[in-house]
C-alpha cells in the first residue's frame, strides 16, 4: 500500500510543504521537534486539512484540493497510535479493543484478536481501565486497538517518546514484530535515530516543514550530503551483516561484506542477519593500515565522495565491499591528508561505537 | 480654631435638623385591581407619591413585617381585619374607599349571556375553563365563590375552574382567549378593551365588594393630604369602572 | 400526610421529572451547539437560552401564554396537528417548569462538552467511528457527570417553579397545583401558615433528597469516566 502526498498546510504561521512517496513497509519520518512531523501525519489522517495539494493512499484519493475531495477521518481506514495513547478512559482495555473491532471495515476474527493480544502481551490487562495502566502498557493497548481497526496504513506519532529507556527497549520488539509480520504499511514518526535502525525501510527527513530527503533508509543515511540535514550527532550509515561468532571476552564478531566488525556482545544466534548504524563521527580515517590502536575494527574502503560544508566539518562517503559508510572529519584533516575521491583509505570504528541498541535483527 | 469648630458644629446640626423636614414620597400599597385607576389619581394629584401593587395577602404580610407604606388599600376586609389585629394600622383611620362589582367577562365581540342554571354556564364555557381568582384567597375569587355557592352552582363548576393568583391574571386569560369566560371586577373590564361584561351576577348574592383603606401605624404626616385626595377622587375611580360609595354609607371614607 | 397532600406531591414529582427528562435532549443539543458550533446567530441563541434565567418568571409565563396558549403561535398548530395541548393541564405545568430549568441544564452540560478531551474524539474517528458514533459512544459517556448535574438542577428548579406556572396554567388541583402553588395558596389565607408548614417541609425534603442523589450519581459517574 503506497502513500503519495504533495500538499501545503498552513498552521498558525507554520507552513508545511510536504512531498512524499512512501511504499510498502515502514517509513520513518525523522525530524527535530517543530519540524512538522506530527502536522504531516495529522493531515494524512484527516485531522487537519491542507490548503492545497493531494493525498493518495493506494488507489484511493483521500484529499484533493483542486477537485474538492476530502474524505472524512472515519472513512480513511488509517490507524493512528498517538503519543499519549488516547485510550478511552470510560472503557476497559477489552472494550477499547472492541471499539476498534466494531467500526473496522471487516472486523477481525476472534483468533486474530487473540493472537494480537498474545503478541502484545496485553492478556492480563483486559479487564483493567486505562487509568490503571503504565505508560508502556497503554501504548501496547493503543497499538492493538489501532491494528484491530484493520487499517490500510498505520501512523505512529513518536509512540515511545513518553517512555523511559527500559520501557522503550521493552516495546520496540513489538513494533519490530509488526514490521516483520504484517506487511502493514507504517509511518513511524520519531526524533530518535536509534529507533530508525530497528524499524526503517524508508526514511523521510523533515526539516522546517520541508521533506529534505527521502528514499530507502540505507540510501538516505549513506549519502554524505544528508549529514547536515540529519544532524551531525545522528548521521551515520546503515550496514548489514551476519553474526559470525560470540567470543568469551564479551565481544561478538559480525561479518560485513568485506570486513569483520568486533562489537560488544549482541543478542541473537550465530548466523542471524543484523543491521547496524555506524555514526559518522565515530568513523576515523587513516591513510595506512592502523597499527598499535586499541580499536579492533579497521575496514579497508574506498572514498566515493567528499563534501565540504561551510563549517569545519567535511562529509566523506566510503564504500567497503557492498557496504556504504560515511565519516565526518575536519577540513583541516582533509587538507593534511590530501584525500581525493576514489582514494583507498582505512576506516576505523571503535567497538563501543556500536552498542547493542544500534544493532537490530536484519 | 475654636470659631471654626463651632461653626462646623452649627452647620452640621442645622443640616441634620433640616433633613427630616425633607420627606420621602408617600407610598401607597394597593390591590392589583386598582392599578389603572390609582395610577391616574396619583399622577393627577401633583403630590410626591408612589403606588405599589400586589395581591392583598402579600401586601398585608409585607406591611406587618415593617414595609414602609403610608397608605394601604386592599380588596377584601379579611386581610384588613388581620392587619388591624397585627397593630399595623393607625387606629381610627380605617374606612371603605370604593366598591366594585363582579362581572362575568368574555371576548369583546361576544353577545350578552342569559344564565339561569349551572348548565347554562357550562354550555357557555363549551369545554373550556372558567378563569377566576383563587377561591380561598384572592378577593375576587372569594366574592365569586360566594356568588356561585349562593346559586348552588359551585359543586358543578369546581372541576371546570382555572384559579389564578390574582384577578388581573384571570383577566389576561380571558383576554388571550386561553379561557372563554372569567369572573373579574367591573373595573377590570373597563381597563381591558379586549373583553366585555357578558353577565352581571346579582350583587345581592355576594358580600358587597369593599376596598378598605387605612393609614399604616407609622405613616408620614403628609399621608393625610393624599388620603383626602383619594377620598375625593370618586369621579376618576368611577371612570375606571369602580363604584364610589354613596356618602351616606356608614363605613365609607368621608371627605371631611 | 393527607390524601390531598399526597396527590399534590405526586403531581409535583410528575411535573418536575417530565420537565427535566423531556428538556434533556434539547438541552444536550443546545449545549453542544453552543460549545462546539460556529454559526451565525450563536450569540442570539445563547441569549435566548438564558432569558428564563434573567426575566421575571411572570414574564416568562406570559411569554408561554402567547406562544403556547390556545391561540398561541405554536400552541394552536400543536393542538391541531398533534393533539398536544398545554392549557390548564399538567403538560403546561411541565412545559413551564422545563423552560425555567432549561438554562441551568444547558449551562451544566455545556461545561461538560467544553471539558471533553477532543483528542479522544479524534482517536475514535481514526478507528472508523462516524461523527454520530463518536458523539454517542465517546462524547456523551464522557459527559455523563455533567448531564446528571444538569438533570438534577433542572429537576430542582422545576419542582420549585411557581411564577411562570401560575401565570401560564393557573393553579388547578390535580392538574397544575404543584407544591409551590399549594404552599402559596395556603399562605394567601390569614393564618394559613401552619397548614402550609407540612408542605414546606416536604418541599425541602424532596430538594435535599434530589441533591444527595445527584451527588452520589455524579461522583460515581465521574469515577467511571476517569477510568477508576
Amino acid at each position: 500500500m503506497s502513500l503519495r502526498l504533495d500538499f501545503k498546510l498552513n498552521l498558525d504561521g507554520f507552513v508545511l510543504d510536504a512531498q512524499m512517496n512512501a511504499g510498502a513497509g515502514t517509513t520513518v519520518l525523522f525530524g527535530h521537534s517543530g519540524s512538522g512531523k506530527t502536522s504531516l501525519i495529522n493531515a494524512v489522517a484527516g485531522i487537519s486539512t491542507p490548503q492545497s495539494g493531494r493525498i493518495v493512499l493506494g488507489d484511493r484519493v483521500l484529499f484533493d484540493a483542486a477537485r474538492k475531495i476530502n474524505v472524512p477521518m472515519h472513512q480513511r481506514r488509517i490507524g493512528y497510535v498517538f503519543q499519549d495513547a488516547r485510550l478511552f478512559p470510560h472503557l476497559s482495555v477489552s472494550q477499547n479493543l472492541d471499539f476498534a473491532g466494531r467500526y473496522a471495515k471487516e472486523p477481525s476474527k476472534p483468533y486474530e484478536r487473540e493472537h494480537l493480544i498474545e503478541i502484545l502481551g496485553i492478556g492480563p490487562l483486559l479487564a483493567r481501565r486505562p487509568a490503571a495502566l503504565s505508560g508502556g502498557e497503554k501504548q501496547r493497548v493503543a497499538l492493538g486497538r489501532a491494528l484491530l481497526s484493520k487499517p490500510e496504513l498505520l501512523l505512529l506519532d513518536e509512540p515511545l517518546a513518553a517512555l523511559d529507556q527500559a520501557r522503550k527497549q521493552e516495546i520496540l520488539p513489538y513494533f519490530e514484530k509488526l514490521r516483520a509480520q504484517n506487511g502493514l504499511a507504517m509511518i513511524y514518526v520519531t526524533h530518535d535515530m536509534s529507533e530508525i535502525v530497528r524499524l526503517a525501510d524508508h526514511l523521510v527527513v523533515l526539516r522546517d516543514g520541508q521533506c529534505v530527503a527521502q528514499g530507502l533508509a540505507e540510501d538516505v543515511l549513506a549519502n554524505p550530503a544528508n549529514i547536515k540535514l540529519i544532524g551531525v550527532q545522528d548521521a551515520g550509515a546503515l550496514v548489514r551483516g551476519v553474526i559470525h561468532e560470540h567470543c568469551d571476552d564479551g565481544l561478538s564478531t559480525i561479518r560485513l561484506s568485506s570486513a569483520m566488525l568486533t562489537v560488544p556482545r549482541v543478542h541473537g544466534p550465530v548466523g542471524q542477519h543484523v543491521r547496524m548504524r555506524l555514526r559518522a563521527q565515530d568513523v576515523i580515517l587513516s591513510l595506512t593500515a592502523p597499527q598499535g590502536l586499541s580499536s579492533q575494527n579497521a575496514i579497508e574502503a574506498q572514498i566515493t565522495k567528499i563534501l565540504k560544508g561551510r563549517g569545519p566539518g567535511v562529509a566523506v562517503g566510503l564504500r567497503a565491499g557492498s557496504d556504504r559508510l560515511i565519516a565526518r572529519i575536519t577540513a583541516r584533516a582533509l587538507d593534511q591528508m590530501q584525500l581525493k575521491e576514489g582514494q583507498k583509505i582505512w576506516a576505523i570504528v571503535k567497538a563501543n561505537a556500536v552498542p547493542p541498541a544500534a544493532i537490530a535483527g536484519g | 480654631m475654636m470659631f471654626m469648630r463651632k461653626s462646623l458644629a452649627v452647620f452640621l446640626t442645622a443640616f441634620a435638623v433640616a433633613a427630616p423636614a425633607q420627606s420621602e414620597p408617600i407610598t401607597i400599597f394597593a390591590a392589583s385591581s386598582m392599578k389603572t385607576a390609582l395610577d391616574q389619581v396619583v399622577a393627577e394629584s401633583g403630590l410626591d407619591a408612589i403606588a405599589a401593587y400586589g395581591g392583598s395577602a402579600t401586601i398585608a404580610r409585607q406591611l406587618a413585617q415593617g414595609a414602609e407604606a403610608d397608605i394601604v388599600i386592599l380588596a377584601h376586609n379579611d386581610w384588613m381585619d388581620w392587619l388591624e389585629g397585627q397593630g399595623a394600622l393607625q387606629s381610627g383611620s380605617r374606612c371603605d374607599l370604593l366598591g366594585n362589582e363582579l362581572v362575568l367577562a368574555g371576548p369583546a365581540n361576544s353577545i350578552d349571556l342569559d344564565l339561569n342554571t349551572a348548565d347554562d354556564l357550562l354550555d357557555a364555557l363549551d369545554g373550556g375553563r372558567l378563569a377566576v381568582g383563587q377561591l380561598l384567597s384572592v378577593p375576587a375569587g372569594q366574592y365569586t365563590a360566594a356568588f356561585l355557592e349562593q346559586r348552588g352552582w359551585l359543586t358543578q363548576l369546581r372541576p371546570h375552574l382555572a384559579e389564578t393568583s390574582n384577578v388581573r391574571l384571570a383577566l389576561a386569560l380571558v383576554a388571550r382567549g386561553q379561557a372563554p369566560l372569567g369572573f373579574v371586577y367591573a373595573s377590570d373590564v373597563a381597563a381591558q378593551p379586549d373583553v366585555r361584561a357578558l353577565f352581571k351576577p346579582d350583587p345581592a348574592l355576594y358580600p358587597s365588594i369593599r376596598y378598605p383603606l387605612a393609614l399604616s401605624a407609622d405613616a408620614q404626616p403628609g399621608a393625610a393630604e393624599m388620603l383626602q385626595i383619594l377620598t375625593s377622587a370618586g369621579p376618576v375611580f368611577a371612570q375606571n369602572g369602580f363604584h364610589p360609595l354613596p356618602s351616606d354609607d356608614p363605613t365609607a371614607c368621608s371627605t371631611s | 400526610m393527607t390524601g390531598a397532600e399526597l396527590a399534590i406531591v405526586a403531581l409535583s414529582l410528575k411535573v418536575a421529572i417530565c420537565a427535566a427528562l423531556f428538556s434533556l435532549p434539547f438541552a444536550i443539543l443546545t449545549a453542544w451547539a453552543l460549545a462546539r458550533g460556529a454559526f451565525p446567530g450563536k450569540s442570539i441563541l445563547n441569549i435566548l437560552v438564558h432569558l428564563p434565567l434573567v426575566l421575571p418568571p411572570v414574564v416568562t409565563g406570559y411569554g408561554l401564554l402567547i406562544l403556547f396558549g390556545k391561540q398561541g403561535v405554536l400552541g394552536g398548530p400543536l393542538e391541531a396537528w398533534f393533539g398536544i395541548s398545554f392549557a390548564f393541564r399538567w403538560t403546561g405545568a411541565a412545559l413551564a417548569a422545563g423552560v425555567m430549568g432549561f438554562p441551568l441544564m444547558v449551562r451544566a452540560i455545556r461545561l461538560g462538552f467544553e471539558s471533553v478531551d477532543q483528542g479522544l474524539e479524534q482517536a475514535a474517528a481514526t478507528l472508523g467511528a462516524s461523527k454520530r458514533a463518536v458523539f454517542g459512544r465517546v462524547t456523551l459517556p464522557l459527559i455523563t457527570p455533567a448531564i446528571l448535574t444538569g438533570v438534577v438542577l433542572g429537576f430542582a428548579k422545576a419542582i420549585g417553579e411557581f411564577g411562570a406556572t401560575i401565570t401560564f396554567v393557573a393553579s388547578i388541583p390535580g392538574q397544575t397545583e404543584t407544591l409551590p402553588s399549594a404552599i402559596y395558596t395556603l399562605l394567601q389565607v390569614p393564618g394559613g401558615e401552619t397548614a402550609a408548614l407540612r408542605l414546606i417541609l416536604l418541599s425541602v425534603a424532596i430538594s435535599i433528597a434530589a441533591l444527595v442523589l445527584s451527588e452520589m450519581l455524579a461522583r460515581r459517574a465521574a469515577k467511571r469516566v476517569a477510568g477508576i
